[in-house]
């Protein structure tokens, strides 16, 4: 509460303070109760109070005596009862906590400052002190911009705003600002910055973010300017908003298909495992699934896995998970929130078909050192975070590191006791303000993982990745974000199941990306964005090498290969009609496979086999082997109907030019990423959707419908027995056809008050059709079947009450429909034995996946002043212990075909874990 | 790499174990359609074999399987030279001959034809008799592992082979295993209760039903290849496992290895029925697919035939092992007092063997009938001319 008064201050208005208050009161009270007095007092003034009913209700005044003033009244009285005041104008606040008024006046003088101020009466000494200093206040604050004598009313002035919090000066990622009366908004960008561009005149704006509570301000605009505002953290309100997406998003801006979560709500949804886990959260949204529990990646609207693009802080990531999937390789103290693009992919981005995951990490805190950590059953986990330069230069890393090895050891199993498993992850970043202008975010990060299988199998893969973002503000309406990343990530694999075929395998790949994103907001209504992307893969899908001195195993070079993806683009953000906002994009996607290469060619109109192999060109380095391009239009419409209801519409475009050799259900984690090649196309996907949005405000309650139709060119398949550590060309052993999908998604969400969360329903469809001319290019005999993801029926419900700031409960239920799956059919006879006949790809389901998770969070003492803040977290997970189908699948066993349903998690799973930090319960 | 996989998905069922033994599989039976009454050929022709084997025969139910054959077909195999065996059968749906060794000839090409009672023609491509190496060693290990499902070690021997060819033999091959073992009674008799009045009947002597041997082909799938090595030898490729519980290894087993040499087809088409059919249950798995036959309907291409037609050489070693020393038996039988009251209508007749007391005194003993008559597990108590 102390940081609440402290908060109050500033901006606004000449001193009027206590000038009504000074009035003297013409009747004495007895025994009257607050409220009442405040409305008696309101009818024979025009003093207006605000406070909350339950902090007062309570509160009877004993005595109250004639001719004294309010001033006096609220000075003895609210004293009693731990409330204080504060009073602008003809507005008196009431609230809980003890008031610093003495400190007000020491920020009067920077209330008003233009524009020329600046210039001329430069008395601050931070770069900070350039802004108006904004404070959070319990109803709406002015703020002046610029000076009036200078006002130009025929021209719009251009504001530049940035959110930071308030607590520890981060700055706010994704909050968003929202113009009343111009019915506009807009989102900071990742450095918290944000720009208005309006007429000078008077306006109402709301700001909000995820975490933090929404703030509400009078802006009077008279010239260009700068404006700093300082969110507080939510807890000072007695309702926490703890699961939520950006509602405000939901209908006015043009993003559809769109969700953000911050690491604050996943730390509200149950988990296995005690861990909170990005993509398990990801997996409860509308439209997203995978094939299996523990199963890694995920798919978007019926999308293979390797149709979605990862990046944590610009640095791609290729395989995110460890322990085969059981866990998400990002360490959850540096995640500050995700976002995720299922469709309207703003146009900067490109190169994945189904979906962009974006992660961005904690800024760190620029003026205090700060340190989490905890432990689970598997993982211990450990962040710090700091000022390396006082509000210019912070630092942030994370660790986080398994200990799973002391439980083989003590299996019974003697395979598991022999075998090692364990993992890493690690992240810094280092975040400088050289000044206003420009911005410099240096990050690091690193996962690996290591098993080996009973000396059988020795496997180990790691992401490496380093990212370098500059910020750099040209004039106040051109900006531009430019940033370089380079990503490696490799796996090594050494196989000692036979001696006579032991070998090893060594993958890597890397990928250098350079972006450099412009943002014009010069022309009045457009929000003009432009840019270019490139990115240089390089590849080299490793020798098959004997291993060990026995290992006749004949040597294979998989290849190495090299592409180049450029991409430029424009779009413009426009009111069209005063309702109806336009996002017209246009993005083109040039790719070059380039040498050195060997390119087998085939025989015109053959089926790729060695069979039809005419000879071999030879590619120089450098020289380009193949040149595939594509326009990639996006547009985007938002009608807004009322101020809390729209309808918006998308189309999309979007090529892929690497893909993932994988021929089995679920990501494997030796599964190689292949270029497209010489006979390889991109796949192309175009997707339509449409929606509604709804928000009931006062309620905190948004509902949404989209429906999305989704047609994809040249996706990939695999032949029988394709193999791909052996020698057979990819071409060869690939198909590639269509993909169809389509589908419409419900969400219902709500997200104040003690009851927090989302209901979400999802129907959709996904088929692939393989009907090559060649026999051998059709699966099904050139009949759609269902894709893998295919999951009609899904159903996601997710929950959070909140007893008190210590005590919550959070559950999830999640059903859907069971995977595709094909099943034998019918035993015929061979040599012998008994062989399964299999019936058409994906003619089956597993049965319907149904599961409740139950969570218990408990937090330490909420005191404000203390070293530490730990809290527990107790999780069920699959609490009704349903046998849940993994797989079912029939195998011969003795010469008798048997069927089973296997289940992973078969029983209740419950853990406990801890998290400590240091510093008080607010700032997570 | 498909052996990988499949130990992926275990050890990431291992992990789930690790953590709360929590993963279980429990048995299951989808609602399905069955596909009944497709045309499936076996059909081989095999250089070393006396007498050659075609079964045709219909699908059948996954979950109440029977061979239902084909009845009355025109069966034979044409060589490359215009050469054509005809094919009488033998048993139902089984079409037999012996073929003269002069006419199985390396690297001759044949084919299959087929014309069912209905009219309908099968044929198969032309296909290459490789010669095949002759069979290197066999040997064995003792290993143990972990069975989850019945919380205990389970104890067992492992088969493996070593291959051993030249440059000019075939690269791929498929074994075909028959096991064979020695085994005891519990004791010698000495006479039978055959009904509840005590009526005896002597056997002809007192180790009639003493000592046993007993055999059976090994089933499973066995086939390998070095097409992935620099040379045509790979060793320690596994066979089948024996464990311990089974009393099999008790006194002396024995195992013949019959090697069949293989096309590239025949190799591809086994490895992935051996895939679909016991490497089946993981999301590391491969989707399973229609197997790559070599037969076809002669009017109707897009008729799904199964089956193959299989051009081999065959080679073959028999081995004996005495019981591996230190190995445990689990001995389930033993001997109990015989007791009337114990035996009730039903129980007869009972094997008793006669022991005597510390005053020299008879007491008679019994047991379960299998304990005691070792032609009851289904063996036979004439030593097999093979038998060392």
């Amino acid at each position: 509460m102390k940081s609440l008064v402290i908060c109050i201050i500033i901006c606004s208005l000449s001193n009027t303070l206590f000038g009504q208050s000074n009035s003297v009161l013409k009747q004495a009270y007895t025994e009257i109760g607050l409220v009442e007095f405040v409305e008696e007092i309101e009818r024979n003034s025009d003093v207006t109070f605000f406070y909350k009913n339950e902090w007062v209700d309570s509160i009877v005044f004993a005595d109250i005596k004639a001719n004294m003033t309010f001033k006096e009244v609220l000075d003895t009285e609210l004293i009693k009862y731990g409330l204080n005041y504060y009073s602008s104008g003809n507005q008196i606040f009431i609230y809980p906590g003890s008031v610093i008024v003495s400190e007000v006046p020491e920020y009067e003088k920077m209330q008003v400052l233009g524009r020329e101020a600046l210039g001329n009466n430069n008395t601050g000494s931070g770069t900070d002190n350039k802004f108006i200093q904004t404070r959070g206040e319990l109803t709406e604050q002015l703020i002046v911009i610029g000076n009036k004598q200078n006002t130009d009313y025929s021209k719009k002035c251009v504001v530049k705003g940035r959110i930071i919090n308030q607590r520890d000066n981060e700055r706010m990622i994704g909050a968003t600002i929202f113009i009343k009366e111009l019915d506009i908004g807009m989102i900071t960008d990742v450095f918290g910055d944000f720009e208005l561009r309006v007429f000078p005149g008077e306006y109402g704006i709301s700001v909000n973010h995820i975490s933090m509570k929404e703030m509400h301000y009078v802006l009077h605009v008279f010239t260009d300017g700068e404006l700093l505002i300082e969110l507080e953290d939510e807890i000072i309100e007695l309702q926490e908003i703890t699961i939520s997406h950006d509602r405000f998003d939901n209908v006015k801006s043009m993003q559809m298909g769109f969700n953000r979560i911050s690491i604050k709500s996943m730390k509200e949804i149950p988990v296995v495992m005690g861990e909170k886990d990005v993509i398990k959260v990801a997996q409860m949204l509308p439209g997203v699934q995978n094939v299996g529990e523990g199963s890694s990646g995920f798919n978007v609207r019926g999308g293979s896995a390797d149709q979605n693009m990862f990046y944590i802080n610009k640095i791609s990531v290729y395989n995110t998970s460890h322990l085969f999937g059981f866990f998400t390789a990002f360490s959850p103290d540096i995640i500050n929130d995700f976002t995720l693009y299922k469709n309207n992919i703003p146009t900067k981005y490109g190169g994945r078909i189904a979906s962009v995951f974006e992660i961005s990490t904690r800024n760190g805190n620029k003026n205090n050192f700060f340190a989490q950590g905890g432990i689970s059953p598997i993982t211990g986990h450990f962040s710090f975070e700091g000022p390396i330069i006082k509000e210019k230069v912070s630092v942030v890393a994370s660790y986080r590191s398994t200990y799973s090895d002391w439980l083989l050891k003590r299996m019974k199993d003697t395979n598991i006791r022999e075998s090692e498993a364990s993992f890493h992850d690690g992240t810094l970043g280092i975040n400088s303000e050289i000044n206003k202008n420009n911005q410099v975010k240096v990050f690091f990060y690193r996962s690996s993982d290591e098993f080996s299988l009973s000396s059988i199998n020795d496997y180990s893969y790691s992401n490496t990745g380093a990212s370098l973002t500059w910020k750099h503000n040209y004039s106040p309406t051109l900006s531009s974000d430019i940033s370089f990343a380079s990503s490696n990530y490799q796996f090594s694999n050494t196989n000692k199941n036979n001696i006579s075929e032991a070998y090893s395998q060594a993958y890597d790949i890397r990928h250098n990306e350079f972006r450099a994103d412009f943002l014009l907001l010069q022309y009045e209504n457009h929000r003009i964005e432009f840019g270019t992307n490139s990115i240089l893969y390089d590849l080299n899908r490793g020798d098959i090498l004997p291993f060990g001195e026995e290992s006749t195993r004949t040597s294979i070079k998989l290849g190495e290969e090299q592409g180049l993806e450029n991409a430029i683009y424009i779009s413009d953000e426009f009111k069209l009609l005063p309702k109806l906002d336009i996002m017209a994009g246009l993005r083109y996607s040039f790719y070059s496979q380039l040498g050195p290469k060997e390119v087998i060619k085939y025989f015109d109109g053959m089926p790729l086999a060695i069979d039809n192999v005419t000879g071999v060109s030879t590619y120089d380095r450098g020289k380009i082997v193949k040149w595939h391009s594509g326009l990639e239009p996006r547009l985007g419409l938002n009608y807004l109907i009322k101020t809390n209801s729209s309808i918006k519409a998308s189309y999309n475009r979007l090529q892929q030019y690497i893909f993932l050799l994988s021929n089995t259900i679920a990501v494997s984690p030796n599964d190689q990423w292949k270029l497209t090649d010489y006979h390889i196309e991109p796949p192309v996907s175009d997707q339509l959707s449409l929606g509604y949005y709804q928000d009931i405000k006062n309620r905190g309650i948004s509902f949404s419908i989209e429906l999305y139709k989704k047609w994809i060119n040249n996706v990939v398949d695999y032949k029988n027995g394709a193999d791909f550590i052996s020698n057979v060309p990819i071409e060869q052993q690939i198909i590639q056809g269509k993909q169809n999908s389509n589908g419409v998604e419900f969400m219902l969400e709500k997200t104040s008050r003690n009851l927090t969360g989302w209901l979400s329903y999802t129907y959709s469809r996904s088929f692939l059709k393989m009907n090559g001319i060649h026999a051998v290019e059709r699966i099904n005999n050139g009949i759609a079947y269902p894709s893998n993801f295919d999951r009609p029926h899904s159903m996601n419900f997710v929950s959070n009450y909140r007893v008190n700031r210590r005590l919550s409960f959070s559950s999830n239920v999640v059903y859907s429909s069971g995977r595709p799956v094909t099943l034998p059919v019918s035993i015929y006879y061979s040599q012998g034995q008994q062989l399964l006949l299999y019936s058409d790809r994906n003619q089956y389901r597993i049965p319907d996946y149904f599961r409740v998770d139950l969570s218990i969070n408990l937090e330490g003492n909420l005191k404000f002043q203390k070293f530490g803040h730990s809290y527990w977290m107790f999780n069920v997970y699959n609490l009704t212990g349903r046998t849940n189908a993994y797989s079912v699948f029939y195998k011969a066993e003795n010469g008798k075909i048997n069927g089973y349903k296997l289940s992973i998690f078969a029983r209740p799973i419950v853990t406990l874990s801890w998290h400590l930090k240091l510093g008080n319960y607010s700032n997570d | 790499m498909k052996f990988f996989l499949k130990q992926l998905l275990n050890y990431s069922i291992f992990l789930m174990l690790i953590f709360y033994a929590n993963s279980c599989q429990i048995p299951f039976e989808a609602e399905i359609e069955g596909k009944i009454g497709l045309i499936s050929i076996d059909g081989s022709i095999v250089k070393g074999d006396s007498l050659q084997t075609i079964t045709i025969s219909s699908s059948t139910s996954l979950y109440i399987p029977e061979f239902d054959p084909v009845i009355g077909c025109a069966v034979s195999i044409i060589d490359e030279l215009g050469n054509e065996f005809l094919f009488p059968e033998t048993e139902d749906g089984t079409y037999t001959r012996a073929i003269p060794d002069e006419f199985l000839v390396y690297d001759r090409m044949y084919r299959l034809k087929i014309t069912t009672p209905d009219g309908d023609q099968y044929e198969s491509d032309y296909e290459t008799i490789r010669q095949g190496a002759p069979v290197d060693s066999i040997y064995y290990e003792r290993d143990n592992m972990y069975v989850a499902s019945e919380d205990e070690e389970l104890y067992f021997v492992q088969f493996y082979l070593d291959l051993k060819g030249s440059e000019s033999d075939s690269r791929y091959y498929r074994w075909g295993l028959t096991e064979a073992w020695e085994y005891v009674s519990i004791s010698y008799i000495d006479y039978i209760y055959v009904d509840e009045e005590l009526n005896i009947e002597y056997p002809e002597s007192p180790i009639e039903f003493y000592r046993c041997w007993n055999s059976r082909k090994v089933p499973g799938f066995y086939s390998s290849s070095t097409v992935n090595l620099t040379s045509n030898l790979k060793k320690k490729i596994p066979l089948h496992q024996v464990s311990t519980v089974t009393g099999r290894l008790s006194i002396k087993y024995s195992l013949l290895v019959e090697q069949y040499s293989l096309n590239e087809g025949a190799y591809n088409y086994w490895n992935q029925a051996k895939t679909e059919t016991e490497e089946a249950g993981g999301l590391y798995t491969q989707q399973p697919g229609q197997t790559q036959t070599n037969l076809f309907n002669v009017n109707d291409s897009k008729e799904e035939v199964l089956g193959y037609f299989w051009a081999s050489s065959k080679t073959e070693k028999r081995i004996f092992t005495s019981r591996p020393r230190d190995l445990t038996i689990n001995p389930y039988c033993q001997l109990d007092s015989f007791l009337l009251e114990d035996h009730g209508e039903g129980s007869f007749p009972r094997y008793i063997v006669i022991k005597m007391d510390a005053d020299d005194d008879p007491i008679e003993f019994t047991s379960s009938p299998e304990c005691l008559n070792c032609t009851l597990l289904g063996g036979v108590n004439k030593k097999p001319n093979y038998w060392e």
